[in-house]
């Protein structure tokens, strides 16, 4: 029993309480609250599997971006879910209940002797030489299985088009009027830490090639620093949903295309890069598609909730009242 | 040597100083006072962990990196703070206006 293991357990009944008072707690605000400690506690047990590629990914979408995304939506709920006293009761049975079976599967295994999964890593590393990239999760990203990525970012596609068809007709573009001394600093703040955050995101997209990072963490620190940007006031109010949002979000997906029906055409095999080129076609995909989901990420943003009423813009007041308190 | 006990010592007081701001955050009465140990005491606290960590780093750029990563902490937790506390004020401020 070292330390590492004494931190590993302390770290999971750290997030499975967490993970109880986001789904427990009446107040929705602290449920997100709860939701994005969750989320960071859920990267660190990544960080303690050895799988920094998740943890970033896990750290950005699952605790900042569907932080922002939530805080968002959450005025336009109710204000107090209903006390039920009894539903916190079930969901802690539940938890103990689960967590047992976890821990009996867990315990019995190596009660049992089972041998360790080889896996596929041996696999992976085998076939990194004309991979095109130096990194083996890059490599199983955007190579051995280009399809899934393809298939995410269509995910992300279609989830942005539901997204706009809830909400109808739209509005004026969204932009914080830069009045108050509160969203003067949010400005100031903004003009400093969005040319770092886009120097970050470039940095992941690099070294996606021999360290963690790749398309989808570069996207998802990339749509970060744009919302940040709209929040400052810095954005130029384009309209997002015009013709530029339509290039920028099909892009993605189209770049995939094109790659799959030029390997399909010329190879006979969907996506297969001829190996001495396969760095050079990865890094166009790997950036083409970064750019996609970061203008995805960041319409989820800027057109989950519909705007108070139709015709009218954007007050003051309800600019504050979107900002977290 | 010296740098693994300084590594100790500077590890053990960054988390003295962590449970002295959640000590404040759980006990304090008021708001700000609560964003005052959050900020002051956490920011400190991480930079001492910082710096013991940049002590096992295995060149210079690394440590450079982890005090970049201090500095953008200390740009997030500040700003957080003020937000937090400038919105808390109109809020009190507002509540005032109305009750009477």
């Amino acid at each position: 029993m070292n330390a590492g293991m004494i931190l590993d357990v302390l770290l999971a009944g750290f997030i499975a309480w967490l993970a109880f008072k986001s789904l427990t707690v009446p107040d929705f605000f602290r449920a997100i609250i709860f939701f994005i400690a969750f989320g960071l506690g859920m990267a660190l047990a990544w960080a303690r599997l050895v799988a920094p590629d998740v943890a970033i990914a896990e750290a950005a979408i699952g605790a900042g971006l569907l932080g922002v995304l939530l805080i968002k939506s959450s005025h336009a709920l109710p204000e107090k879910a209903s006390p039920k006293v009894s539903l916190s009761r079930r969901w802690l049975i539940g938890f103990i209940l689960f967590g047992a079976l976890g821990g009996g599967i867990h315990f019995s295994s190596l009660v049992l002797n089972a041998p360790a999964a080889e896996g596929l890593g041996a696999l992976a590393t085998k076939h990194l030489e004309s991979s095109g990239v130096e990194h083996p999760v890059t490599a199983v990203l955007l190579n051995y299985r280009a399809y899934d990525t393809w298939l995410e970012i269509a995910v992300l596609m279609l989830a942005l088009w539901v997204i706009l068809a809830i909400r109808g007709p739209s509005a004026p573009a969204e932009s914080t009027p830069v009045t108050k001394p509160g969203i003067q600093f949010r400005t100031a703040l903004s003009r400093g830490l969005v040319p770092i955050i886009i120097l970050v995101s470039g940095y992941l997209l690099w070294a996606g090639k021999f360290a963690p990072g790749g398309a989808f963490q570069a996207g998802v620190v990339l749509a970060a620093g744009m919302i940040l940007a709209s929040l400052g006031g810095i954005l130029p109010p384009t309209r997002w949903d015009g013709r530029l949002g339509l290039i920028l979000g099909l892009a993605g997906f189209m770049a995939f295309l094109l790659v799959a029906i030029f390997t399909s055409l010329t190879r006979f095999t969907m996506l297969n890069y001829p190996p001495t080129q396969a760095g050079s076609w990865i890094l166009f995909l790997e950036v083409v598609g970064t750019l996609s989901i970061a203008f995805l990420l960041f319409a989820f943003y800027l057109y989950v909730v519909a705007p108070p009423s139709s015709g009218q813009t954007r007050t003051d007041d309800s600019a504050t009242q979107s900002s977290p308190p | 040597m010296i740098l693994d006990t300084l590594t100790l010592v500077l590890g053990v007081a960054g988390v003295f100083f962590y449970t002295a701001g959640t000590f404040g955050l759980l006990r304090f009465p008021d708001l700000f006072s609560r964003l005052h140990a959050l900020t002051k005491a956490d920011n400190l606290g991480l930079g001492l962990i910082a710096a013991a960590l940049a002590c096992q780093a295995d060149s210079l750029a690394v440590a450079a990196k982890l005090g970049l990563i201090w500095v953008l902490a200390l740009v997030a937790g500040t700003t957080n703070c003020y937000l937090i506390g400038s919105y808390a004020r109109r809020k009190n401020r507002s509540n005032q206006e109305e009750a009477p």
